[in-house]
């Protein structure tokens, strides 16, 4: 079978016949369990039970259905009632329903549920009996915190709702379920509060999600890229976590999130710039604390995205900008090298950027040798070498490292390079160029209809309690606006 | 419709080209890799008397590589031309590398140029682009100019920066002045009133020559016409309102061989302007704040009447002082470098007209009344004299 489309099949009345049907669409497939059964006197009706062995709960299937089905006392069972009696008074599973779909039959036996086919009957009885290996509940590697919960999502989408529906005891809390993937039938949940968030949005993100016409989904990746606002942006226009504390908070401001099953990723949107900004961390701690973080980090995108720009254009450009004393370090420091300032900061950036992937990907027992290689071998011996000068290594960890103060990953190397170039040719006049080209870039995006810089030029009060700073929860009584439809958080003093 | 997509595709990319085209060709009007400069770190001008040229020695910023880090040194280039840039064009003969100013923190002009006038020579370093008139103006006295710079210093290996470290240093010692370029050049703009420079000569310390800075040079509009010493040039600056700190010694305090050095912290001066009939007075009244900063014996100055008599001693130094400065100025100098003359300007402006206008110098026959009202404000960290034991 090379189809996906059981719609044109129907189950008829006898066993065998049904049976065949489903060996027919699982041909080869030595996984599938056919119990056979039989059931009631004294006609002691045949039934076959089908599952797959490793997604579902066996032990389940043992106790709860074959065991009451083997072992059940009520004797005399009209047979045209038999399914009824069999879900109302025999099977000891949960959630348990009656269909003749093919189609439902068929994904159900894929994703792990059981189906109890009766001899006589076009009907079948679908048992959830999912029971599938998931990864255990642990803290992300990517998102660690301090202070703060430990839990993350798994893989598991069920779980994930779990993770989510725990920290938001609230029947507003709703959930729309809808499949993707032509191939892989992927279960996808969009998740908001009703009341809190706009209807106008969840219009326009469900529309988007609908036109999505792909084979197969791995990750929520594929949605974020597929759906996402200003796709040719270095810049996110929808973040994703693996924090349910995260989805939680991003729920209550007026947001949704979107949970693809098979992946720890959340997305949530609609995403402002500030939110790259911010992490969940800021507001479990001291508000003082947080706040000077978050001007930390406003700092370290400027350096992450500035500095080697700015070295290049006063090294090349504008000597006299330098104090005399650092003019005469730099000075000292460039004397011999073979490399123009352009070219030394490139390279400095790519090979940084190399050690820094070639990190991520390495198995952990290496990555200790290649770090030290790297950093300090090759740091070392380039400056003594007189092959690059100090300066320029400087800047460059520098820069490396300011981009991974932010909690939110960033087109930070795409701006670097596009101001590291213009800087390096037409100087600080390219630079601010380039900074104004960018500043009409973010100016001009929107997600779901959100300006992208909502609230970052603002030197209104309210607006910047969640933006450059974070203020104390008493003085946050509202929501972010134009996100959330009700804009009051809390009763103001 | 393909046609019209092919034909914006083709305009983007003609646009493309012309805005990338100009940004590469003239992008590189002003590129220069920071190690193809040589620094000039300060420049001294003296002149060959016999072939009427001008020698300009620069002292250029030398790096040398020792292991990791590196020892910064300074050499020094001498070229001479028929005028100052003539001659510092010369030098990038000599250096191989364009010369960079804008760290160039002293020009030192000889004393033989200075007597001729100095706008020649400051004349291109006011005006040119590369340079700033921020540096630091000062004469040389007893040696050419650049011997100063020849001078080495333990403390500082580049001379020119050690002379600007000095310069700056000179509000808690005035001694010289504070002698910007561009404020001499803002000077030369009135007539009545003249500027002062710093002096520069070398000093010899066991066996090896520094530069010393102190006393100022006299000038009449661009010539210059004498010295003031270190002291003089303190009361000058007291006169002129602009002493931020200083000392006083007064030898012998209180009729004994106790000598009271005063640390002026505070001072302000006010010069106040009269006319009557044909005669014009100045007078000047000074508010100098200072404290007792050492005490130089066993005279125990402490008690109240010996305070009032140690204030009124002080105050008759100051006074005898500044009326000796003011004479020499008027007598021998006839240089305002005090600034009298404006303060008519601004007070009396129709008195200082008439002046002008029968070609009469306000400041020569000017007859001044100081007034000196000292505060000693306090004595540092004790109140007693070190005595021995009664």
């Amino acid at each position: 079978m090379n189809t996906n489309d059981f719609s044109n099949i129907k189950l008829v009345s006898s066993l065998n016949e049904n049976i065949n049907i489903i060996k027919n669409i699982f041909t080869n497939d030595t996984t599938i369990v056919y119990r056979e059964l039989s059931v009631g006197n004294p006609d002691k009706t045949k039934c076959i039970l089908i599952y797959i062995d490793g997604m579902a709960n066996t032990q389940l299937i043992n106790e709860n259905i074959i065991k009451p089905i083997l072992l059940n006392d009520i004797c005399d069972i009209n047979h045209s009632e038999i399914i009824e009696v069999l879900m109302k008074e025999v099977l000891l599973t949960g959630n348990n329903k009656k269909s003749d779909l093919v189609d439902d039959i068929i994904s159900g036996i894929i994703y792990g549920k059981s189906i109890l086919f009766i001899d006589g009957f076009a009907d079948v009885i679908i048992i959830d009996t999912i029971g599938w290996q998931t990864r255990e509940i642990s803290e992300p590697q990517a998102e660690t915190i301090v202070r703060g919960p430990r839990e993350g999502f798994t893989e598991s989408m069920s779980l994930n709702l779990t993770l989510i529906r725990r920290r938001l005891i609230n029947p507003n809390l709703k959930f729309i379920f809808l499949k993707m993937g032509k191939q892989t039938k992927t279960q996808i949940c969009v998740c908001y509060i009703d009341g809190i968030a706009e209807e106008a949005i969840l219009k326009e993100l469900m529309a988007r999600l609908n036109s999505i016409d792909i084979d197969g989904i791995l990750d929520s990746g594929y949605i974020e890229e597929i759906i996402k606002d200003a796709p040719y942006s270095p810049f996110r226009t929808i973040i994703n976590t693996e924090r349910p504390d995260v989805v939680a908070s991003k729920l209550l401001e007026g947001r949704f999130a979107v949970i693809c099953d098979g992946s720890p990723i959340v997305l949530t949107l609609p995403t402002l710039f500030v939110e790259v900004f911010q992490s969940n961390e800021d507001y479990y701690d001291n508000f003082l604390y947080s706040s000077f973080i978050r001007i930390l980090r406003w700092l370290c995108f400027f350096i992450s995205t500035s500095t080697s720009a700015i070295y290049v254009a006063l090294v090349t450009f504008h000597q006299e900008l330098i104090p005399t004393p650092l003019l005469i370090s730099i000075y000292s420091a460039r004397k011999g090298t073979p490399f123009p300032s352009i070219v030394e900061a490139m390279g400095m950036m790519i090979i940084f950027e190399i050690l820094k992937e070639a990190g991520l990907r390495m198995p952990k027992q290496v990555g200790g040798a290649i770090s030290i290689v790297g950093a300090l071998v090759l740091g070392d011996a380039a400056v003594n070498a007189r092959l690059v000068s100090a300066p320029i290594l400087i800047i460059t960890a520098i820069t490396g490292i300011a981009s991974t103060m932010l909690p939110q990953v960033l087109g930070l190397i795409e701006i670097r390079i596009f101001f590291l170039l213009l800087s390096s040719f037409l100087g600080l006049y390219g630079y601010i160029f380039g900074v104004m080209g960018l500043v009409l870039h973010m100016m001009s995006i929107r997600s779901f209809g959100i300006p992208y810089m909502l609230n970052v030029p603002s030197f209104s009060t309210q607006d910047i309690k969640d933006t450059a700073i974070r203020a104390p929860w008493w003085n946050m009584y509202l929501r972010p606006k134009m996100i959330s439809k009700n804009n009051k958080r809390m009763k103001k003093k | 419709m393909k046609e019209g997509i092919k034909m914006k595709k083709r305009l983007v990319v003609v646009i493309f080209i012309i805005i990338i085209c100009p940004v590469i060709l003239v992008g590189c009007w002003n590129y220069r890799e920071i190690d193809s400069l040589a620094i000039v770190a300060g420049m001294a001008i003296d002149k060959d008397m016999i072939t009427k040229k001008y020698i300009v020695t620069t002292e250029i910023i030398t790096t040398q590589m020792s292991g990791v880090s590196s020892i910064i040194n300074s050499e020094l280039y001498r070229s001479e031309g028929d005028s100052i840039f003539n001659a510092v064009r010369d030098t990038i003969e000599k250096t191989g590398l364009k010369l960079f100013w804008s760290d160039a923190k002293v020009l030192i002009i000889s004393r033989a140029i200075a007597l001729e006038g100095v706008i020649p020579v400051i004349d291109w370093v006011n005006r040119s682009s590369d340079t700033r008139s921020d540096m630091w103006m000062l004469i040389s006295t007893g040696n050419s100019a650049a011997e100063i710079l020849e001078a080495k210093i333990k403390l500082n290996s580049v001379t020119s920066f050690h002379l600007n470290e000095t310069m700056k240093s000179g509000t808690s010692l005035s001694n010289f002045t504070d002698s910007r370029l561009w404020s001499f050049v803002a000077g030369l703009s009135s007539k009545e009133k003249s500027e002062t420079v710093a002096t520069v000569k070398n000093e010899l310390h066991d066996d090896s020559t520094s530069p010393r800075i102190s006393g100022s040079a006299v000038f009449k509009v661009d010539k210059l016409v004498g010295y003031l010493s270190a002291n003089e040039t303190l009361y000058m600056l007291m006169i002129k309102n602009k002493l931020k700190e200083g000392l006083i010694v007064l030898e012998n305090a209180l009729d004994s061989n106790t000598t009271v050095t005063l640390d002026i912290h505070e001072n302000k001066t006010k010069l106040t302007p009269h006319y009557n009939n044909g005669t014009t007075l100045l007078t000047i009244d000074i508010y100098p704040a200072v404290t007792i900063d050492d005490v130089g014996g066993t005279k125990d100055i402490f008690k109240e009447d010996n305070l009032k008599k140690l204030q009124g001693e002080a105050e008759n130094q100051i006074k005898v002082n500044i009326e000796h400065l003011i004479s020499k100025l008027q007598k021998n100098f006839q240089s305002d470098v005090l600034g009298f003359t404006e303060s008519f300007d601004k007070e009396k402006p129709k008195v200082s007209k008439a002046f002008k206008k029968n070609g009469q110098d306000i400041f020569v026959n000017l007859k001044t009344e100081v007034n000196v009202y000292l505060l000693i404000k306090g004595s540092g960290k004790t109140n007693d004299s070190i005595s021995a034991e009664k």
